[in-house]
C-alpha cells in the first residue's frame, strides 16, 4: 500500500514514433487536402490534381513535425501543457513555411504550388494562415482529450485509494492486540473497544451512503479515538470542542475520520512523549470549519511516515464531489504543529 | 533465559510479558522499554538473550535498534515482532530472522523462544534485512569501549573521513562511526551535503563562505570553530545548492 508506484499520467503529445499515431495523423492530414481541394477547386473541375498537389504539401508538413516531435518527445512532455502548446504550434507552423519555401522557391521547377499574381508574400500568409487554425483545433481536441483521460484516471485512482486507505491494517491489528492483551486484565473495556472496532468497520463498509449527519461522523470520531487512546496510553491527550457545530450539517461519511487517523498517526505514534490532538469546530455564515491540530514529529525528513497524502486526497475528492467549489482542505503547518481544515457549507437536509 | 520486551504501546508490553510469563515462570523479563533507544540502552545492561522487538517505535524503529544491538556485539537473539508490515517481512523472509505477529500466538512465541535459545543471530542477516528497510536515522550511535554515544542527526555539524575512520563532530563533541562517507552521504542528503572529498557539512549549520588568501574557500559552521576546505570540485555545487535553497 505504502510503496505502490503510481504509473506516469498519460501525456499530452500523442507518442509520434508509433506507427498507429503517424497513421491517424496521416489521415487527419488526408482530410484537411481534401477539404481544401473541395474548397478550391471542385467546382472548377481540377478537383483530383489539387487534392494529389494538397495532400503531398500537407503530408510533407504532417511527416516532419510527426518526426521532430517523436525525436524530442520527452523534453515535450517535462514542460508544462501550455509551453507544449505554444512549441507544437510553432513547429507546425514552421515545417508550414519551410515547405512553402522548398516548394515555391527552391523547387518551382515541378510547378507544385501555384505562385499568385500577387506575389509569394500572399502564398506563405495563406499556408501559414490554414496551418495555424488547423493545428490549433487539433491542439484543442489534445488537450481536451488529455483532460479528460487524467480527470478519468484521478477518479479511478481516488477510488482505489477509498478502498485502500478504509483502514490500515497496522491499526487493525495493533487495536486487537490491544483486545487481546485486556481481555485478562480488564475484560469490560476489552468489549466496549471490541464494539468500537465494530461501529468503525461497518462504518468503513457501509458505501452507498452519500452524507450523513455531523454527528455520526462525530460518533464514529469518539469510538476511533477511544481505542488510539487504550493504544497509545498517556501519549495521546485528546481536546475536543464542537459544541457550536450543528449536529445536523451534512457531511461526506469518512471525511474527518480519516484526517484524525493521519493526526494521530503522523503527529502522535512516532514521538516518544506524544502530545496534544485537538479538534475544534465552528459555523459562520452557514459555513462549517473544523480544525485538526497535531504536533509535528520531530525529526529529520517532516512526514518520513509513508501514505500520508492518500487519506487527504481521498478525502477532498469527495468533499469536491458532494460540495463542488464550495469545500475546502487546507493543510499547513507552523513550526511545531501540523494543521489541517476541512470547510464546507452548512445543509441540513438530503439534496 | 533473560528476555527483554520492548514496544511502544504498553497495554501489548503487558500482553507478551504475560505470554512470556505462561511459558516458563523462570524467565527474568524486563518489560519497559518503550522506544529503540530504551530497548538499546537496556540491552547493553542487562545484556537479555532475547529481545521481542516492535518494529514500529518512536525515536529509533525496531529495524535501527536490531542494527545497533548487533553492532554493540551483544549476545542478543533479535526476534521482530510487529503487527503489520509486508516488507519488512518479506526482508525477513528472505534472510532466515524470527518474527512475530500481533496479537501475538502462545505457540508461535514458545517456538520463537525454543529456537532463541539453541541459535544465535546471523549480524550480516540482520544488517543485511534492516539496512534496505530503514528510514534514514534521526540517531547515530556510536559503540565505544565506554559504552554508547548517541548523536541527534540534527546536532551534528559535520562528517569527516580521515585516514580509516570517520567522525561526526557536534558543538560539544566529536566521535568516530563504523559507517562509510559515501553511505553516510546517501543516507542523509539533502541535510547533509559534500563539500570535499572527506567532509559532508549539516546545511543548516553553514554559516559563511571566506576565501583565503591562497584561493582555497573555507566554510564556517555554526557553533564551530573549525574551518573546513571546500574542494574546487565541489565548490560549484555547494553555491548552486545554497542559491536554490535560498530560492
Amino acid at each position: 500500500m505504502d510503496k505502490r508506484s503510481l504509473t506516469d499520467p498519460t501525456p499530452f503529445l500523442p507518442d509520434l514514433c508509433r506507427a498507429k499515431n503517424v497513421l491517424y495523423l496521416a489521415l487527419v492530414s488526408q482530410l484537411l487536402a481534401i477539404l481544401l481541394a473541395l474548397n478550391t477547386s471542385f467546382i472548377a473541375g481540377d478537383f483530383w490534381i489539387s487534392l494529389s498537389l494538397n495532400a503531398l504539401f500537407i503530408l510533407w508538413v504532417a511527416f516532419t513535425c510527426a518526426g521532430i516531435f517523436c525525436l524530442f518527445k520527452q523534453q515535450i512532455n517535462r514542460i508544462s501543457t501550455a509551453l507544449a502548446s505554444l512549441s507544437m504550434l510553432l513547429t507546425i507552423n514552421l515545417s508550414t513555411l519551410l515547405m512553402t519555401w522548398v516548394t515555391s522557391s527552391l523547387l518551382p521547377a515541378l510547378d507544385l504550388l501555384i505562385v499568385p499574381p500577387s506575389g509569394q508574400i500572399s502564398l506563405y500568409l495563406r499556408n501559414v494562415g490554414i496551418s495555424s487554425i488547423f493545428s490549433i483545433i487539433l491542439l484543442r481536441f489534445l488537450y481536451i482529450q488529455f483532460q479528460w483521460q487524467k480527470q478519468t484516471k484521478a477518479e479511478a485512482e481516488a477510488q482505489l485509494d477509498a478502498l485502500q486507505a478504509l483502514i490500515r491494517p497496522h491499526f487493525l491489528f495493533n487495536s486487537l492486540n490491544t483486545i487481546a492483551s485486556l481481555t485478562r486484565s480488564n475484560p469490560p473495556l476489552a468489549e466496549s473497544l471490541t464494539e468500537d472496532l465494530s461501529e468503525l468497520f461497518r462504518a468503513n463498509m457501509q458505501t452507498s451512503k452519500r452524507l450523513i449527519p455531523f454527528k455520526q461522523e462525530l460518533d464514529l470520531i469518539r469510538q476511533y479515538l477511544n481505542i488510539e487512546q487504550n493504544r497509545l496510553g498517556s501519549r495521546l491527550t485528546i481536546h475536543l470542542d464542537l459544541s457550536t457545530v450543528p449536529d445536523d450539517a451534512l457531511i461526506p461519511p469518512l471525511s474527518l475520520q480519516p484526517l484524525i487517523e493521519n493526526a494521530v498517526y503522523h503527529g502522535i505514534e512516532p514521538t516518544a512523549e506524544g502530545g496534544v490532538l485537538s479538534l475544534t469546530g465552528k459555523i459562520q455564515k452557514n459555513t462549517v470549519y473544523l480544525l485538526i491540530k497535531n504536533p509535528i514529529c520531530n525529526d529529520s525528513t517532516p512526514h518520513s511516515r509513508p501514505g500520508n497524502n492518500m487519506a487527504i486526497n481521498n478525502v477532498r475528492f469527495r468533499m469536491e464531489q458532494c460540495f463542488p467549489d464550495q469545500s475546502k482542505l487546507l493543510i499547513s503547518s507552523s513550526g511545531l504543529e501540523f494543521q489541517t481544515q476541512l470547510v464546507f457549507p452548512y445543509h441540513n437536509n438530503q439534496p | 533465559m533473560k528476555i527483554l520486551i520492548a514496544d511502544d504501546e504498553p497495554l501489548a508490553r503487558q500482553r507478551l510479558k504475560r505470554l512470556v510469563e505462561e511459558n516458563n515462570p523462570h524467565h527474568i523479563i524486563h518489560a519497559d522499554a518503550s522506544n529503540g533507544l530504551e530497548a538499546l540502552n537496556q540491552c547493553i545492561e542487562f545484556q537479555p538473550d532475547l529481545v521481542l522487538l516492535d518494529i514500529r517505535m518512536p525515536i529509533m524503529d525496531g529495524l535501527q535498534t536490531a542494527n545497533e544491538i548487533s553492532k554493540a556485539k551483544l549476545n542478543t537473539r533479535i526476534v521482530f515482532v510487529t503487527a503489520y508490515d509486508k516488507y519488512a517481512l518479506e526482508a525477513f523472509e528472505k534472510n532466515a530472522l524470527d518474527y512475530l505477529l500481533k496479537p501475538v500466538k502462545p505457540t508461535r512465541l514458545a517456538q520463537a523462544i525454543e529456537k532463541a535459545a539453541q541459535f544465535n543471530n546471523r549480524p550480516q542477516a540482520i544488517e543485511h534485512a534492516t539496512r534496505s528497510l530503514s528510514q534514514p536515522r534521526q540517531q547515530l550511535c556510536a559503540h565505544t569501549h565506554k559504552g554508547l554515544t548517541v548523536l541527534n542527526i540534527q546536532d551534528i555539524l559535520f562528517f569527516k573521513a580521515d585516514n580509516k575512520y570517520v567522525s561526526a563532530t557536534t558543538t560539544s563533541h566529536s566521535v568516530l562511526l563504523e559507517d562509510s562517507l559515501k553511505a553516510l552521504e546517501k543516507e542523509f542528503t539533502p541535510l547533509f551535503f559534500r563539500i570535499h572529498r572527506n567532509a559532508l557539512v549539516n546545511t543548516k549549520a553553514i554559516q559563511s563562505i571566506h576565501k583565503t588568501s591562497s584561493g582555497q574557500f573555507e566554510l564556517k559552521l555554526k557553533g564551530c570553530d573549525e574551518l573546513l576546505t571546500i574542494s574546487r570540485r565541489h565548490q560549484a555545487e555547494l553555491n548552486r545548492f545554497l542559491r536554490q535553497k535560498n530560492e
